[in-house]
């Protein structure tokens, strides 16, 4: 459980509603819970949105309902304020008189928040002209006597950033522009650095929380690396399989196994997309997207398998084996017989003999030895597979549609509440020298040479070019 | 708990690679927040110690914590299979011993079979052995072949479920060299074992049974070429052993044919004299090299067993997870709560809440839908200690006579016996109900809650009900997943 640390920096999101609060809050909170919605006024009461780090809340924010009545709560603080010294108290004893009651119930729940010692971040839209009527709420949080910092929140465009900057600058010791719904990471950190300095003593545990949270970061993406390279690996050695008893029609395990191959690579692409979402905190993503192509000629196989497993030079080898060490054994004998003096001579004949007789007997009786019942359990049949792929491009769609993901996930803020549409992926980003590397990279997971080696090199390759979109 | 440094086993990484599987289904704040956790009590050097903490901590959660039920999880060869081959291994090295100096009636034994079978055979293994070791040390192993027995051995080290052994042979198909290495390493210890067991039984023989050392070979094999071979063979001790070299005169009188039928008896004592080359040679060709193969091979393993420990594809992110702080930016349920909402909440003193076998997780029951209301000073753990945690809880119980006892039990788990007793103690018979957690991002399901309510019908509490825990909206995990 969460110890709440009265010590931390608090930072009150306030401003009318329909501004982008609950925005702003949602893409540095990284919530996609936060309701944000097009009707004005969807908040309704204050949430919280505390940074903890292993427990220690480092800070917080506090996500307010729009004040909406600010000219008459502007009038009732002017009513029973004697001088500018007893403003800050003006405003506590304003939320004390009406919290509870029915009156004033959204500025309430945002004033309480600054009353208790919260930092205040005044929201407003920079594609809306700026007016007069807004000073009143602005000149209601100057009389808390908190420090503040304004944000030009860009919904539709920049019309009005120029007139915002220059209105605000006249209440406000820090403006800034942010646009919640396409902020990048870098901007999201820097953003909070400000609040930092907002207060000198804010100043500590926001630059901690700046660096966890770029530590955090850069583990997402490694994760994200490690997943997705599971999901090549997958890819390119994936094979669904069936053993066949002899005499039994093979068409419908060939159906059955070309929608088991298609299922497995679906189910695997869907688990590292969610594994990745989850990894960005994305809880309730909607996407839409291009289905993956499986069709491939040549994916069938069909071979004989006896005794339990062994293919047909399998069984060859496995019989001549056997033969030359049976022969080898009768020789050794008979050497032994002769003391020595026959030079191992016979240990060598009756081993080759023994290899090349139980070889042929194999070779000619192999269509027997599949039709011998153990325990009512066939000894041989036909094993039918489908995969692993051999197409060379099918891993780099796999990766393209993999990073597309990734990058629009990385990209994507949690303000953002539109489908996510994955469209064809691309891997223009590549170098020729890096398609190579790869290319040689998927032969050999294809071939099981040095697996792990290979897919620790993968991994390192998708790591980097994950952390690189944030550069 | 203390950290086990040291090599791990194969078996470890094969419950390594079963642990990063099942973790794949367990939400990521969950994981992240269980293996800082253990990050923070461990206090290893190195990550391959870290990794075995986790691996034993992972171990006492699930109830598998000895070598014994490690080794029965997957299958493999436990100790007593080892020291059986190896017995078996010396054995035949003594057999065949006896067998090579037993064979001929006359107590005659051809030194050339000898030095075939006991020196020159070995010393073709240990040279197919160091280049598989080089090639194996350099990453190059050959596909398995019908021959190898990883082929069989793949399939069967598993248990009977299909799933097991696929799981097993993936697993395992990606350490080839490590499996090659492993093989090795036995195989040089059963060559030495195999070399030691034919000294032994040399000696033996000899002290029960007198025998002659001769030579002589359908090829036409001149006396000349046989005294240069011996001493190109005697090289390395012929400076320091001297009587471990036949003189050319022994070789020449020890020349035998079956045409022979007498030995000459003044020729016996010198054909004898053969005897610490060939024990010199067997050390030297045989014994010696299959040590060093076996020292080496040990070596190669311990480095790629842990290499492969630690480089096993998520053993990275469990370090990551372990050393990295559990970071939390989002809404949470308690925080979520203004202090006005919060003072709102009525504490209920006529509730007591048992947190039955932990089914909480740790987390506070203030952050839990229905359990808020009561108060943190009548909560009390039972069903995870000893029975006299559980005796104190329900003494406490009984002498507070609450309105409503609530027990909170993981839903997920059936119904037992040892909850029943637990109930059956109370001598007042409280109205009790109790509470199914569920698992995370879950709700409970019907067959479970049937469950629970059959074990409520059949309890010795007259007044007892109930109740499955919902989440609230911005989820509390009740495994610590907030």
């Amino acid at each position: 459980m969460s110890s709440m640390d009265l010590s931390a920096p608090s930072f009150a999101v306030v401003g009318r509603p329909n501004k982008g609060k609950s925005s702003i809050v949602a893409t540095l909170a990284r919530d996609d819970s936060v309701h944000i919605a097009a009707a004005a006024g969807s908040t309704r009461h204050a949430r919280r949105f505390p940074m903890e780090v292993n427990d220690e809340v480092l800070y917080e924010l506090v996500d307010t309902p729009g004040i909406q009545r600010a000219r008459a709560v502007l009038a009732w603080l002017q009513e029973h304020c004697a001088d500018a010294a007893q403003r800050p108290a003006t405003v506590r004893s304003f939320v004390e008189s009406f919290q509870g009651t029915t009156q004033f119930t959204d500025e309430c729940e945002a004033l309480a928040a600054i009353t208790a010692g919260a930092g205040i971040i005044y929201v407003v839209d920079g594609s809306c002209p700026f007016g007069a009527d807004y000073e009143a709420e602005m000149e209601i949080l100057r009389w808390t006597g908190q420090p503040s910092l304004a944000l030009i929140n860009l919904i539709e465009n920049d019309a009005f950033v120029a007139q915002w900057t220059s209105g605000l600058g006249q209440y406000f010791q820090t403006v800034r522009t942010f646009d919640a719904h396409r902020a990048q990471h870098r901007k999201q950190l820097d953003l909070l650095e400000l609040f930092g300095h907002l207060a000198p003593e804010w100043q500590q545990p926001l630059q901690r929380a700046v660096q966890v949270l770029e530590q955090d970061r850069y583990q997402q993406h490694a994760s994200a690396a490690f997943k997705i390279s599971e999901l090549l690996v997958e890819g390119l050695t994936y094979t669904a399989e069936q053993r066949v008893p002899d005499g039994l029609p093979s068409a419908t395990v060939q159906k059955m196994l070309y929608a088991q191959y298609q299922r497995h690579l679906k189910k695997s692409e869907q688990n590292c997309r969610r594994y990745v979402e989850e990894l960005f905190y994305y809880t309730a993503l909607q996407k839409t997207e291009a289905g993956m192509h499986f069709d491939e000629e040549d994916l069938f196989h069909q071979e004989h398998w006896y005794l339990w497993g062994l293919s047909k030079r399998q069984l060859i080898v496995a019989a001549a084996s056997a033969g030359g060490i049976a022969g080898g054994g009768a020789g050794v004998v008979l050497d032994a017989a002769t003391g020595g003096l026959s030079g191992g001579l016979g240990t060598l004949v009756s081993g080759i003999g023994g290899a090349v007789a139980s070889a042929r007997s194999a070779w000619k009786r192999s269509a027997d030895i599949a039709q011998l019942k153990v325990s009512g359990i066939p000894t041989g049949g036909q094993r039918l597979s489908y995969g692993p792929s051999q197409n060379i491009n099918f891993p780099f769609v796999l990766l393209g549609r993999a990073m597309q993901h990734h990058r629009s996930i990385a990209l994507r803020t949690h303000a953002v509440r539109d489908t996510l549409h994955l469209g064809e992926p691309a891997l223009d980003w590549l170098s020729d020298k890096e398609r190579r590397s790869l290319a040689g990279l998927f032969s050999n997971v294809r071939k099981g040479n040095k697996s792990l080696e290979q897919r620790s090199v993968l991994e390192a390759m998708i790591s980097q070019w994950c952390a690189a979109v944030d550069e | 708990m203390k950290t086990r440094g040291g090599l791990p086993q194969l078996t470890e990484i094969l419950q390594l690679a079963q642990h990063i599987e099942n973790d794949q289904v367990l939400p990521l704040r969950q994981l992240s927040q269980r293996d800082h956790r253990l990050g923070e009590n461990c206090h290893a050097a190195n990550d391959s110690d870290r990794l075995l903490y986790w691996l034993r901590a992972m171990e006492v959660q699930n109830g598998t914590s000895s070598e014994a039920s490690r080794a029965a999880q997957f299958r493999m060869p436990d100790g007593s299979v080892l020291f059986a081959m190896r017995v078996l291994a010396a054995l035949l090295g003594a057999l065949g011993m006896a067998g090579v100096l037993l064979a001929s009636g006359r107590g005659l034994v051809n030194v050339l079979v000898f030095l075939a079978i006991f020196v020159v055979l070995q010393l073709l293994l240990c040279l197919v052995s160091a280049a598989l070791l080089l090639f194996a040390a350099r990453g190059y192993t050959s596909p398995i072949s019908p021959l190898n027995p990883l082929q069989w051995l793949l399939p069967r080290i598993g248990r009977e479920s299909a799933d097991k052994n696929v799981f097993l042979a993936r697993v395992l198909s990606q350490f080839p060299t490590l499996l090659r290495l492993l093989l090795l390493r036995y195989g040089q210890e059963l060559g030495a074992l195999f070399t030691l067991g034919a000294i032994t039984s040399f000696f033996v023989v000899l002290g029960f049974s007198d025998f002659t050392f001769v030579w002589g070979s359908t090829f036409n094999i001149s006396d000349q070429l046989l005294n240069s071979t011996i001493q190109f063979m005697a090289m390395p001790w012929s400076g320091w052993i001297p009587a471990a070299l036949p003189a050319p005169e022994v070789v020449e009188a020890s020349r035998y044919h079956q045409a022979v039928t007498d030995l000459g008896q003044a020729d016996i004592p010198s054909m004898r004299r053969w005897w610490p080359f060939l024990i010199t040679a067997m050390t030297f060709y045989a014994l010696l090299p299959r040590l060093l193969l076996w020292g080496l091979s040990c070596q190669l393993y311990r480095r790629q067993v842990r290499q492969a420990f630690v480089t096993y594809p998520g053993a990275k992110l469990v370090l990551a997870r372990m050393q990295a702080p559990v970071v939390r930016t989002q809404a949470s349920a308690a925080a979520d709560l203004s202090a006005d909402q919060a003072a709102h909440i009525g504490l209920d003193k006529g509730l007591v809440l048992i947190d039955w076998a932990a089914a909480l997780n740790g987390l506070a029951a203030s952050r839990f839908d229905g359990l808020a209301s009561v108060p943190s000073e009548n909560i009390y753990p039972a069903g995870l200690d000893s029975p006299l945690v559980d005796d104190s809880c329900r003494h406490a119980v009984e002498k507070y006579r609450p309105e409503r006892l609530l027990i909170a039990v993981k839903s997920w788990e059936p119904p037992m016996l040892d909850l029943a007793d637990f109930l059956q103690g109370f001598a007042s018979r409280p109205p009790c109900t109790l509470v199914l957690i569920p698992l995370p991002e879950k709700q409970v399901n019907e067959h479970q809650l049937q469950e629970w309510r059959l074990f409520a019908q059949e309890s010795s509490i007259h007044d007892l009900d109930v109740s499955p825990l919902k989440l609230m909206s911005n989820a509390v995990n009740p495994l610590g997943n907030t």
